[in-house]
């Protein structure tokens, strides 16, 4: 399987995507920096709110990201015949959009998970110095909720498939995007809730949705005619 | 005789139509199999078949005397092919094209990418993308990745499609190469008859869908020979003149008043100056030249024969 995503991002030139994202997570950064430092006196956001910007933009960002990789990586695969050719090969055709599927969930868990804490520790500093921020952010804090958040990141990964299931309905570029700007809105928009009760609810459903679908999208592959 | 493929009553429909019906195409182990047929006949739709990319509606697909299922994978290790026009990921240069396929294909020889660019006289391009080249160029690529891995079956469908005409001899060259020092079986289609006639040892023409006849080549050359037909009101004597007088021996007489010849060598005009000396009356003479291009034509003429 290894292997098979090896290759899988070799086919797209995925070093291309790296730099994009990591263009994105100074992006993200910029931009939040600017929101809370130029409305300061306006409106001087708390810890909470802080946190709150951070998780919820990032995550935005990178499941729109996430419905580019799946047109990329799976959709027009399919636009641009392509995958003929993987079919012929003597690899389970399961295996082989399965490893397209762990490319995605991973990159998407990992961009998250690390602009997140690239944005958290750049606008902390910048803010012991420039002071946009109410309060404090100590060291404790940051772990504590990276700690309580992180399940978060992994169900924003899951539930970023979901555009995989209607994009493959149509085998349409546009229509995986437009999902997953929807599912970025959506998601990215809801707060996280950290009492004990949806804790671990909340994230675990949208991960199951997320898996479910993307089941549902390849179920049927093997007996599938391919044009 | 061992068979590297048959098909059993193969068909396919789609939404309800069907497309391909009842094939029973047999390929024996190490020769050119043509498969011939007008567009739409449904060639294309069998190739895939075999492929695993379309799955059969009816009937089954035994390869390498395994039948076809839809987990056959250590099957598509021995096949290798092109179907309609070859398909790559156009932003890689060739050589990562061929590279990605060896590794998929699990073939780790990579010295025979370079030897089967040379094979298919592919130079000078090192850094271009695939998507620079031109419809011939990405034929023979294709014929390039198709042979890397020295497939016991090879699927060409219409491999020649784009090529100039000093092309089309290279790729036909090479193919019998292929077939004759490597023993790769070949099955390859065309709509042109001229393309395939020279190289196949077996012929299967395709109609609507169906497989019309299956025959290999000699045995068409055998019974589409020139001959000339005499008609007479008098058979044993025109008989006895051409055997004696002309001595002919390879004639046939059809019914009392019919006598083909199918001798070379004897034109037209001697037979009918001796016939008239020997003051032997016939009702007409002329020399029948049946094409291939004709016994396929009657074929497939309208699909009638079908």
């Amino acid at each position: 399987m290894l292997k098979l995503m090896n290759l899988e991002m070799r086919k797209v030139n995925f070093g291309r995507y790296i730099n994009n994202s990591l263009a994105a997570c100074f992006a993200v950064t910029g931009f939040l920096f600017f929101m809370l430092y130029v409305d300061r006196d306006f409106y001087t956001a708390s810890s909470t709110d802080f946190f709150f910007l951070v998780d919820s933009i990032t995550r935005m960002v990178f499941i729109i990201f996430s419905g580019v990789l799946i047109s990329r990586l799976v959709i027009e695969e399919f636009n641009d015949k392509t995958i003929t050719l993987m079919f012929t090969y003597p690899i389970s055709r399961k295996k082989v959009i399965s490893s397209k599927l762990l490319i995605i969930v991973g990159f998407t868990f990992f961009s998250i998970l690390l602009s997140r804490i690239f944005a958290t520790v750049v606008l902390t500093m910048l803010d012991n110095s420039l002071n946009f921020i109410e309060g404090n952010i100590t060291f404790q804090m940051v772990i504590e909720h990276f700690r309580n958040t992180i399940l978060y990141d992994f169900s924003a990964s899951g539930i970023s498939l979901v555009p995989l299931f209607l994009g493959m309905l149509k085998k349409s570029v546009r229509t995986t995007i437009i999902t997953s700007i929807i599912i970025a809105a959506f998601f990215g928009a809801s707060n996280e809730d950290l009492s004990i009760g949806s804790f671990i609810v909340i994230p675990l459903t949208l991960t199951i949705i997320g898996v479910v679908t993307s089941y549902f999208s390849i179920r049927n592959i093997e007996h599938k005619d391919v044009f | 005789m061992e068979y590297i493929l048959r098909t059993h009553d193969l068909g396919k429909s789609f939404n309800g139509e069907n497309v391909v019906s009842s094939i029973n195409m047999n390929i024996k182990k190490g020769e050119i199999y043509g498969l011939l047929g007008p567009n739409g006949a449904g060639k294309t739709t069998v190739m895939k078949m075999i492929l695993n990319l379309l799955k059969p509606s009816r009937g089954a697909i035994e390869v390498f005397n395994e039948t076809l299922t839809n987990t056959s994978y250590e099957l598509f290790k021995r096949m290798n092919a092109i179907i309609e026009y070859p398909i790559f990921y156009e932003k890689l240069t060739a050589k990562d094209n061929l590279d990605l396929h060896c590794e998929y294909m699990g073939y780790h020889n990579k010295q025979d990418i370079k030897t089967a660019l040379d094979l298919v006289n592919l130079k000078n391009i090192d850094n271009k993308a695939v998507k620079n080249f031109s419809l011939g160029m990405k034929q023979r690529l294709g014929i390039a990745r198709a042979i890397i891995t020295k497939p016991e079956l090879l699927i060409l469908d219409e491999p020649v499609n784009g090529l100039d005409p000093v092309g089309i001899i290279e790729i036909r060259n090479l193919l019998e190469m292929l077939n004759k020092e490597y023993g790769i079986t070949i099955l390859i289609s065309s709509h042109i008859l001229a393309e395939i006639e020279q190289i196949a040892d077996t012929i299967g023409v395709m109609n609507n869908g169906y497989l019309v006849e299956e025959v290999s080549m000699d045995s068409i050359r055998e019974n589409n020979a020139e001959y000339i037909e005499i008609e007479t009101g008098d058979a044993q004597k025109v008989v006895y003149i051409i055997d004696s007088e002309l001595n002919i021996k390879n004639f046939k007489v059809l019914d009392t008043n019919k006598i083909r010849i199918y001798e070379t060598g004897m034109s037209q005009n001697q037979i009918y100056k001796k016939l008239m000396e020997n003051d032997i009356s016939i009702t007409s003479i002329n020399t029948k030249t049946a094409s291939l291009e004709d016994y396929f034509l009657s074929l497939i003429g309208g699909g009638k024969n079908a």
